[in-house]
């Protein structure tokens, strides 16, 4: 590491608290039953056409790719999967963890703003590079009643910043992070 | 003292001052009322009486006194060897007592209808209570009011025993009740004290007299009888109920009650509105069932035919009663209109057969059976017509139970066997040298951390395992919530990661290589990682593995072997220049309860497909390519993909790889 790196302690606090609001905003969203379009990079403009960036969604090992390249976007084929587990659906988080990757996460940046200097001891500078990792334990509830099926579910999230969410323009309400990356397998 | 004028115009029918600016200052008025709906409740009326009696009745203890409640509950022990039933016996008195002819009675009896409780009042303990007789009332210029004066007095009586006792709280009268000229008034023995002391006050143009009521309660005998009455009336209804009931049918046949001997030798009609009569029946119909599973068991059917409904409102308890019914026969009644019906539109739902037969609606509304069967999913039989069948209510409900994603075999996208060689190397090492372990493929950057679920499903015949030496270090942010605790749950650098690993029990994996469906491994390239190398600014390439599986561990002390399952999420990078070539960014294990994998290796599409199986067997060739892979890397700071490509444009002599990435960074 050419510059100086952000202290793991400050890394580990940023990931952790974006980690908890995504885990409590993203499966609030899932047991809704509404679209969770708005966590993944693919809802940035920066992150796809200048990153070149995808998401990567693995579902019980099955890889959406948008329905084979039929112009259908990943996330909606995982929305696809979703809606076609029918209803009711509850998501129960048992147990999560996060953990840092890069301090200085860069990609969908221009080469001019990889360029700008940022602190690396203010905790809002930091989380504004900081990618990070997210492991989620729980359990998957379908149907109700005395229906009930309970399974176990293990999920792994890669978030990374979310340029359109930084700075002064910043559409309000915006996810600061977005997934990347997501597998997940039931049991 | 002159009477405070401006309450008399106060709003009488809602609870006394609720509402007005004062209420907040005689807190001990609100509080009467709260609790409960602030609009007087008109079947409240028993509730009054037997609690009423119960305050008076405090020192008495032969049967014709004490609580109300506890005498209703003496009677149903010693008459019937069955449970408790106050709640019954309350409905069944309602029933007798309530309606307009208990009002009537009750007026005629003295007893002021405004000062009905709401069913929120709970009889007074009689034991910390004081009676008082209040005298004044029928000679002051309240007693024309609305009510007869009584709010204004009781209000007058609070507020003046808070002023004259220089209170910090509100004095609170719990019960009143009109008999004759007098008032009593029930209060805790405290608050009476005080109440006393505005004995001989002005008050709306007349003095209040106020005295010690006599420990006798004044109607505790019609207390009794009336409690007596009441478990009489139970027993015929509960006598009637079983007359009605047919177990082999497991019908319980509701029709024409309005001709039913019984009912009209009790002279219930008179007594009591029907609707009133029919929850009655179906508290007691409730009571004689200890689960909702022996409920079902004992009546799926119910004919409520003949009864003049035309709004199922009248008979609204049936549905909380047996929300399970399956069969309803509501023929020869009135409905007019789906509007009759709408309030079960949401109830009900094991219903498969609703008779309507001879009901007005059947001219009015052709297209009701249409609504009918939309509203419940499972009804078959309407009036005598089939509207499904079993297969098609089957055949939805089948559909409509939700199905989890189904399972594929691994989603093992691999680069260059580099996931599947470090996966080999890992598990091995994790059990068998975790320093050496650590030393190859962590470094100052590296993370690690396990998170325990403890609320996991497991095998039934399996017991739960015990945490012991997990639980101190796990970092289950669920549990943990702190920023400190959190943070030292992190485990970062090799040194330190070491260190834990080996506070961390021993483990055994299964063989990876002859037990692989013990294991399900997914991977994937990943963008944007760190580079410690720092030629590349923008991130490096790597790989995320997240792998499942089961190990069992030794606790060091008893040495005793628990099995537990896993799964762990490992990010992997380019090593730092000069040391291993792949490295470990962040490795976040997460531990639960032994539970095995589903089998996702027999979806042989899948796995055959470019996936791990069969268990990883590295090819000299293919190991010999890995090592160049691994050095170029190193040499050049590519990240694994470019150096791959520069390899193949090479072909694989890595001289000339390496000749050509300094070509091409040159121009």
């Amino acid at each position: 590491m050419s510059q100086q790196q952000p202290s793991h302690a400050i890394q580990a606090k940023v990931a952790s608290e974006a980690a908890q609001n995504f885990v409590d905003n993203f499966y609030e969203t899932l047991n809704r039953g509404k679209s969770p379009a708005q966590y993944y990079v693919s809802s940035s403009t920066k992150l796809t056409a200048v990153g070149g960036l995808t998401p990567d969604i693995s579902v019980n090992g099955r890889v959406c790719n948008g329905g084979g390249g039929e112009g259908g976007s990943v996330v909606a084929e995982y929305e696809k999967l979703l809606a076609a587990q029918g209803t009711p659906v509850h998501y129960e988080i048992h147990s999560f963890d996060a953990q840092p990757l890069n301090p200085n996460y860069v990609i969908g940046l221009t080469p001019a703003e990889q360029q700008q200097p940022v602190s690396t001891t203010r905790e809002r500078d930091v989380a504004e590079r900081l990618s990070f990792a997210v492991q989620v334990s729980g359990a998957l509830k379908l149907g109700k009643g005395e229906d009930v099926t309970d399974k176990d579910f293990n999920e792994a999230f890669v978030l990374v910043p979310h340029w359109e969410s930084q700075g002064r323009s910043a559409a309000r309400n915006a996810r600061r992070y977005l997934v990347v990356s997501q597998n997940f397998r039931s049991f | 003292m002159a009477p405070t004028g401006p309450r008399n115009g106060a709003p009488r029918n809602s609870a006394r001052g609720a509402g007005s600016g004062k209420a907040a200052t005689r807190g001990g008025i609100a509080k009467r009322r709260s609790g409960g709906p602030i609009r007087v409740d008109r079947d409240g009326d028993l509730d009054m009486d037997t609690s009423a009696a119960g305050g008076r009745g405090k020192k008495n203890n032969s049967a014709p006194a004490g609580s109300a409640r506890k005498t209703t509950r003496t009677n149903a022990t010693s008459s019937r060897p069955s449970r408790p039933t106050t709640k019954a016996s309350h409905m069944v008195a309602k029933v007798i007592q309530g309606g307009t002819g208990s009002l009537h009675s009750r007026i005629s009896q003295g007893i002021d209808p405004s000062s009905r409780h709401t069913r929120s009042s709970r009889p007074i303990n009689g034991t910390n209570t004081k009676t008082l007789i209040v005298e004044g009332l029928q000679h002051s210029k309240a007693k024309d009011n609305e009510g007869g004066g009584l709010k204004e007095l009781l209000i007058f009586l609070e507020r003046k025993a808070t002023t004259a006792g220089k209170l910090s709280h509100s004095v609170r009268i719990k019960k009143s009740q009109l008999r004759g000229d007098l008032v009593y008034i029930t209060a805790s023995k405290e608050d009476a004290e005080h109440i006393l002391k505005v004995n001989g006050f002005d008050w709306a143009g007349t003095k209040v007299h106020i005295t010690e009521a006599d420990e006798q309660a004044p109607n505790g005998a019609e207390a009794s009888s009336l409690s007596a009455d009441t478990q009489s009336v139970k027993e015929n209804l509960r006598t009637m109920l079983a007359q009605r009931y047919d177990p082999g049918q497991k019908l319980l046949n509701l029709a024409t009650l309005g001709n039913d001997p019984l009912l009209i030798q009790m002279n219930m009609f008179q007594e009591s509105t029907p609707q009133k009569l029919f929850r009655a029946l179906m508290v007691i119909c409730d009571e004689q069932f200890k689960t909702a599973q022996a409920k079902r068991d004992a009546i799926s059917s119910v004919t409520l035919a003949g009864n003049n409904i035309d709004d199922v409102g009248q008979v609204m308890t049936l549905t909380e009663t047996f929300p399970d019914l399956v069969h309803l026969d509501l023929s020869n009644n009135s409905i007019k209109e789906l509007r009759g019906l709408r309030k079960w539109q949401h109830r009900l739902r094991k219903i498969e057969t609703i008779l309507l037969i001879n009901n007005p609606i059947d001219a009015s509304n052709p297209t009701y059976k249409d609504e009918l069967v939309s509203w419940y999913p499972r009804l078959q039989n309407l009036s005598g017509t089939q509207v499904r069948t079993a297969e098609q209510v089957a055949a939805a409900e089948l559909a409509n139970k939700p199905t989890p994603i189904p399972q594929s075999g691994p989603d093992f996208r691999d680069i260059n066997g580099v996931g599947e060689q470090f996966i080999t190397d890992f598990i091995g090492g994790y059990d068998m040298d975790r320093p050496n372990l650590a030393a190859k493929y962590y470094d100052e950057h590296s993370h690690f951390s396990l998170a325990v679920n403890t609320r996991s499903s497991h095998p039934p015949d399996m017991p739960l395992p015990s945490w012991g030496s997990y639980l101190k270090l796990s970092r289950n942010h669920v549990k943990i919530t702190t920023t400190g605790a959190r943070q030292q749950r992190l485990f970062s650098g090799m040194a330190v990661i070491q260190n834990v690993w080996q506070k961390l029990p021993p483990t055994r994996h299964p063989d990876l290589a002859t037990q692989f469906d013990r294991y399900i491994i997914d991977c994937h390239p990943i963008s944007g990682l760190a580079d410690l190398s720092g030629q590349s600014p923008a991130g490096v390439d790597g790989m995320i593995i997240t792998f499942h599986g089961e190990f069992e561990d030794q606790d060091p002390e008893t040495k005793a072997t628990t099995k537990r399952s896993f799964s762990r999420t490992i990010v992997l990078g380019p090593g730092a220049p000069g040391r291993n070539p792949i490295r470990v960014a962040s490795d976040v294990l997460s531990l639960k309860a032994y539970n095995p994998l589903p089998s996702v290796h027999g979806t042989t599409a899948a796995a055959s497909a470019g996936a791990v199986a069969p268990p990883p067997v590295v090819s000299a060739e293919e190991a010999q390519k890995q090592q160049m892979l691994s050095e170029l890397c190193r040499q050049t700071g590519m990240n694994i993909e470019y150096s791959r490509m520069c390899l193949d444009v090479a072909n694989w002599v890595f001289d000339q790889a390496l000749a050509t990435f300094n070509e091409k960074r040159v121009s």
